[in-house]
């Protein structure tokens, strides 16, 4: 009997030893997470409560952290969204400051009489014709933050884009015969049912045409339509000067120009705004070329039905 | 808070008579990719070991979040996620058995954190295969999984893309850009490789023989080290207009109103001087900057380059 009491008495000890350490340890707990969302309310939104899976207080641990996490998520979306805002005000400090302030130089040559007569007309042809370089380039500035904050809306619907390729190219033709480049249009009879926006296609193959007529010094250009298997291809190839293979993977970039002493005209945007028109429409689009041979560009979009 | 998650003030570390890594004053601001770069032996896995209270410095001191290291580690620790030589996991149990192991040691953010961390590196959650089956480039997987598992603040990465093939090289970069840019991440990662670094990181240490040579960002870098003429004019709009008339020169870009940037380096320098002085304009200075990243880092480690 004495046995069993003491028995009893060990067991109540234990008992009440191993309770008092399990709330020991849970308002340890308890205190650390604590101290963790201080910091969490103090706007780290990168901290999480770490717990083994089979503690106590896992589940609540893990509760609150899933709601941090998402939360950090729609913070970091907003961030993302302000980096975009924060790039096209250093562009515009940055990018237009060259063109702008060359653009002064002329005008200030003109007013401060520095340059007469013949000169002094040159000078402020040179200045109007980079005025207006400036305002196609703002112009393309904004295109791009706009296609890249998504405010940009398609409408796309089934075209029959052959019949589309060449009411477009019908534009280009005197602007190729004046600057002498021999053209090869091919494109087919066959319909080419596609699913297009017909602005945002009539943009994507300006740009490309646009780019070879500006950049290429090409004497040569080849424009062709075809069907590939399930895709539609558009190629434009050009003999010009074509793209260093250094060069080649950055040619889609924002503001990424070949050879800053090539070409005084130009913004490095058409391409990169090309490219996120193409990914807009659902298509792709690759570039390979041949130093001193030329370049070719394919734009390919699935067929529709 | 601090405004720096990792600074060092003076950390040393002395081994006998050589100084490992000496007077290192190391600042890694929140949100970026830190990329330390130096030879082998620079002391780049030290200085983590230090930072990591590893080993112990010698003098100087760590802060972590701008609280000092020692005494604190309990609590700043398990902030930090780090892969640093191989972490030991046992040979005879698969991966997810052994990250269970450390899940229970020390603790997780979430019920499927060990799937989510199997998942960003590739490898399959509840594979049968063994650690001891894993080829190098697994293996490696899994210790960055094992970095990663308790959604860390902080991730020092020591030569991270050691042991990978090239497509697993530039999967880790990718997946490194998006833990910093999508989750907002610190990350410290050392490496031999200058190209690595320049593809990868935000600001950048160069370590040579435990010396902290520089410390700068890489846009500084880079823009620095373009090849370039730098004129400074009284006026950067005339001296514009002059190099587009008289030389055709059309790749430069101004910095302010007196500060030009001439791209090309195979001009009569000297004639374009007199050209603008004879339009009125004050030279200040005219200096050719021609020095490549890999050249600056030539330069300040004071040897060879290295592959």
């Amino acid at each position: 009997m004495v046995w069993f009491s003491v028995a009893m008495l060990v067991v109540a000890v234990l008992c009440l030893l191993v309770s008092y350490l399990s709330v020991r340890r849970a308002k340890k707990k308890i205190r650390e997470t604590m101290d963790i969302l201080a910091d969490i309310k103090q706007g780290n939104g990168n901290r999480r409560v770490l717990c083994a899976p089979g503690e106590l207080t896992a589940p609540l641990v893990y509760e609150i952290n899933d709601i941090v996490a998402s939360y950090e998520k729609e913070l970091a979306a907003l961030r993302k969204a302000e980096e975009t805002n924060r790039q096209l005000m250093t562009s515009l400090s940055h990018d237009l400051r060259t063109p702008l302030t060359t653009l002064i130089g002329y005008l200030d040559a003109v007013h401060k009489g520095i340059v007469t007569g013949q000169e002094k007309e040159e000078y402020t042809e040179t200045a109007r014709r980079k005025a207006y370089d400036l305002k196609d380039y703002i112009d393309g500035l904004f295109d791009w933050f706009k296609l890249n904050s998504d405010e940009f809306v398609l409408n796309p619907q089934v075209v029959e884009a052959a019949e589309l390729t060449r009411n477009l190219l019908i534009d280009w033709i005197p602007v190729l015969e004046d600057q002498h480049i021999a053209y090869d249009l091919d494109i087919p009879d066959g319909p080419l049912r596609v699913r297009l926006d017909t602005d945002v296609y009539g943009r994507i193959l300006n740009n490309l045409v646009q780019n070879v007529v500006a950049h290429s010094r090409a004497t040569a250009i080849c424009i062709s339509l075809s069907r590939q298997n399930r895709e539609m291809e558009l190629r434009v190839s050009d003999n010009g000067i074509g793209i260093d293979k250094q060069d080649l993977p950055h040619i889609f970039e924002r503001l990424y120009k070949c050879d800053r002493g090539r070409s005084e005209k130009g913004s490095g945007l058409g391409l990169a705004i090309t490219h996120q028109l193409v990914g807009k429409l659902g298509g792709t689009i690759t570039a390979a070329s041949t130093p001193g041979k030329g370049t070719t560009f394919l734009v390919r979009f699935p067929l529709a039905g | 808070m601090s405004r720096y998650i990792v600074e060092t003030r003076g950390l040393t570390k002395q081994y006998g008579t050589q100084k490992s890594v000496a007077d290192l004053h190391l600042h890694i601001a929140p949100g970026r990719i830190y990329g330390l770069l130096g030879r082998n032996g620079a002391g780049k896995t030290t200085t983590m070991k230090m930072l990591l209270g590893l080993t112990r410095p010698t003098s100087g001191e760590v802060f972590l979040w701008g609280t000092p290291l020692p005494g604190h580690e309990k609590e700043l620790l398990p902030r930090i996620g780090s892969l640093i030589e191989a972490p030991g996991f046992y040979p005879n149990l698969t991966a997810t058995e052994n990250l269970r192991i450390f899940a229970a040691l020390r603790g997780v953010p979430n019920r499927h954190a060990i799937r989510d961390a199997l998942e960003l590196v590739g490898l399959p959650y509840r594979d049968k295969k063994l650690f001891s089956q894993y080829s190098m480039g697994m293996k490696q997987r899994l210790a960055i999984a094992l970095a990663v598992m308790h959604d860390p603040e902080l991730l020092i990465l020591d030569e991270p893309t050691n042991g990978l093939d090239p497509i697993g090289i530039a999967e880790m970069r990718s997946f490194i850009r998006r833990l910093c840019e999508e989750r907002g991440k610190t990350i410290l990662i050392s490496s031999h490789i200058l190209s690595e670094i320049s593809l990868l990181a935000d600001d950048i240490g160069i370590l040579d023989h435990g010396v902290l040579l520089e410390e700068e960002s890489l846009a500084v870098l880079e823009q620095n080290s373009r090849k370039h003429i730098r004129f400074a004019v009284s006026d950067t709009a005339r001296a514009a207009a002059i190099l587009e008339q008289q030389f055709q020169e059309t790749a430069f870009s101004i910095q302010d109103d007196h500060i030009l940037r001439l791209y090309n380096l195979d001009v009569p320098a000297g004639r374009m001087v007199t050209a603008f002085v004879k339009n009125g304009l004050e030279v200040s200075e005219v200096c050719t900057c021609e020095e490549s990243l890999e050249d600056h880092f030539k330069q300040v480690t004071g040897g060879e380059g290295i592959a």
